[in-house]
């Protein structure tokens, strides 16, 4: 294999993964195998019980917030419809991960983020059923755990919010992507685990290292809209 | 109406007993997902497809689109499984040599490939099965009758309500947005995805307030209970689902024999 054929050959496979759809975080039905299908549920409880256990205590403090956090949980599946620009004239979709941690705190994520799920799987075949554990701990805990560590982190040591705000979400997003990455590969290690878990995050890094730059811009400007017309809220909240 | 719920409403299987349709998609996905042999796979694909047009009414088009939806999972995922580094000299269908490793596919792994996305595809239209043929609130019912925590389902159901009412706000703004030429270039097209996103929280905020307001003043306080609907027998779906784990089985059996 000649130098120049393998570059143009490397070009086009690039070109060919972006033009695939960037939903491609979530791990797909039934393509994990059934020991995995149930570990990442059973490792997905405790955290659910924590967030549920959370939320019931908001409910009873005031029944308002049941109806609150309901149109929070379907704003973060109506996010997950918008369309980001991307490089080189692709599209993706927001997760959302970053926005939701930052905003509702990592626990009352993990519970919303399941709902969302369960309905990105039935009604849009966005992930899935028999792998609802897996994304369930990807993208509704390890990302938002991070997303929300890192904003206050980065709080506390005086940086500008913006700044802030983008690594945060940028954090989250690309936490979410290895772990997906380590899940594949372990459920699928091929000749050596290392390998597997670098050869899946090398193949998604094409998509999902784009889109976790435009998260991050995308989250510092609804930031910056949310901070000039609703300050309320976000002081309700606790965020500012 | 997304996704799947444009189908599931007007599907011939609606008004069936929700039990029997949340059955028969666990038990054949399981058998798919446990036996993972390809005969199994592609006799799933075959009998649920085959249910969903023949007992749904779900037209065959629609049914093989909506299989069309994950693939963009598929095709990275599986052209991982199917690309590895392996030792010069290795038996192999196609492959290229980079300094001291061969990379390419070699039988093995081309089967495995063809075996995950083959059975992922089998889970997938069991799925469909009861996606396509249930409403959504028909599924809450059923999780509530399971004993899922009471909160989870009724936020569930909320959110569920909500997302229609957030989507057709979505779509004005938007429309708002793009006649006044709002995603034309990189930068105009940021920041009114931004705008976007943070307005539709804002409405989301004050309609929350409304909403509640309205469920009060109707005494509703903390719960929404709605009648559970009539359901219709689901007798038939509970025969598709024994004849349907009946054809996995045999499918098992056939290949266990021809690979021994």
């Amino acid at each position: 294999m000649r130098r120049k054929e393998k570059i143009v050959m490397l070009a086009c496979m690039a070109a060919g993964l972006l033009s695939v759809s960037a939903s491609a975080m979530h791990i797909m039905e039934g393509y994990l195998p059934k020991g995995w299908v149930v570990c990442w549920m059973i490792v997905c409880l405790p955290f659910l019980a924590i967030g549920l256990r959370r939320i019931s205590k908001y409910v009873q403090e005031n029944p308002k917030n049941l109806t609150l956090l309901a149109l929070c949980g379907a704003f973060a599946f109506v996010l997950s419809a918008l369309k980001i620009p991307s490089v080189m004239g692709s599209c993706s979709h927001p997760t959302g991960v970053g926005l939701s941690a930052i905003l509702f705190g990592p626990s009352t994520t993990a519970v919303l983020g399941l709902i969302v799920l369960l309905f990105q799987a039935l009604l849009l075949a966005h992930g899935g059923l028999t792998t609802l554990g897996a994304n369930v701990f990807s993208m509704a805990i390890v990302g938002p755990i991070c997303s929300w560590a890192v904003y206050h982190g980065l709080k506390k040591t005086g940086c500008p919010k913006a700044v802030a705000i983008f690594f945060a979400a940028f954090a989250g997003d690309l936490l979410t992507y290895i772990t997906t990455s380590v899940e594949l590969g372990l459920a699928h290690p091929g000749a050596s685990l290392a390998g597997a878990v670098l050869k899946f995050m090398g193949i998604f890094a094409v998509t999902q290292i784009p889109l976790a730059v435009a998260e991050g811009l995308l989250t510092v400007v609804v930031f910056n809209v949310l901070e000039k017309y609703s300050s309320r809220e976000l002081t309700e909240l606790g965020v500012l | 109406m997304i996704g799947t719920d444009r189908y599931a409403y007007a599907s011939r299987l609606a008004h069936v007993a929700p039990q029997s349709k949340l059955l028969a998609m666990a038990v054949t996905a399981a058998l798919c997902l446990c036996l993972d042999r390809i005969a199994v796979s592609a006799a799933t694909v075959v009998v649920m497809g085959a249910a969903c047009v023949c007992m749904g009414g779900v037209r065959l088009r629609d049914f093989c689109r909506m299989l069309r939806v994950p693939a963009g999972f598929l095709v990275l995922a599986t052209l991982t499984i199917f690309i590895g580094r392996y030792a010069p000299g290795t038996q192999m269908l196609a492959g290229i040599s980079v300094g001291a490793w061969v990379y390419g596919v070699t039988p093995a792994s081309a089967a495995q490939g063809v075996a995950i996305c083959l059975r992922a595809l089998g889970v997938v239209a069991s799925v469909y099965f009861l996606a396509m043929n249930t409403p959504m609130t028909d599924i809450t019912g059923v999780l509530r009758q399971l004993r899922v925590p009471e909160l989870l389902v009724e936020l569930m159901e909320l959110i569920y309500r909500f997302i229609f009412v957030l989507y057709e706000t979505m779509h004005r703004i938007r429309t708002a947005q793009t006649a006044r030429l709002g995603y034309d270039g990189l930068r105009n097209a940021y920041h009114a995805t931004g705008t976007l996103a943070a307005m539709l929280f804002v409405r989301a905020w004050n309609k929350s307030d409304r909403v509640y307001t309205a469920l009060e003043s109707r005494g509703g306080g903390q719960s929404v209970r709605t009648l559970a609907e009539e359901y219709e027998s689901g007798r038939a779906v509970y025969v598709l689902c024994a004849a349907a784990a009946a054809v996995q089985l045999a499918a098992f059996w056939i290949e266990r024999g021809l690979t021994a």
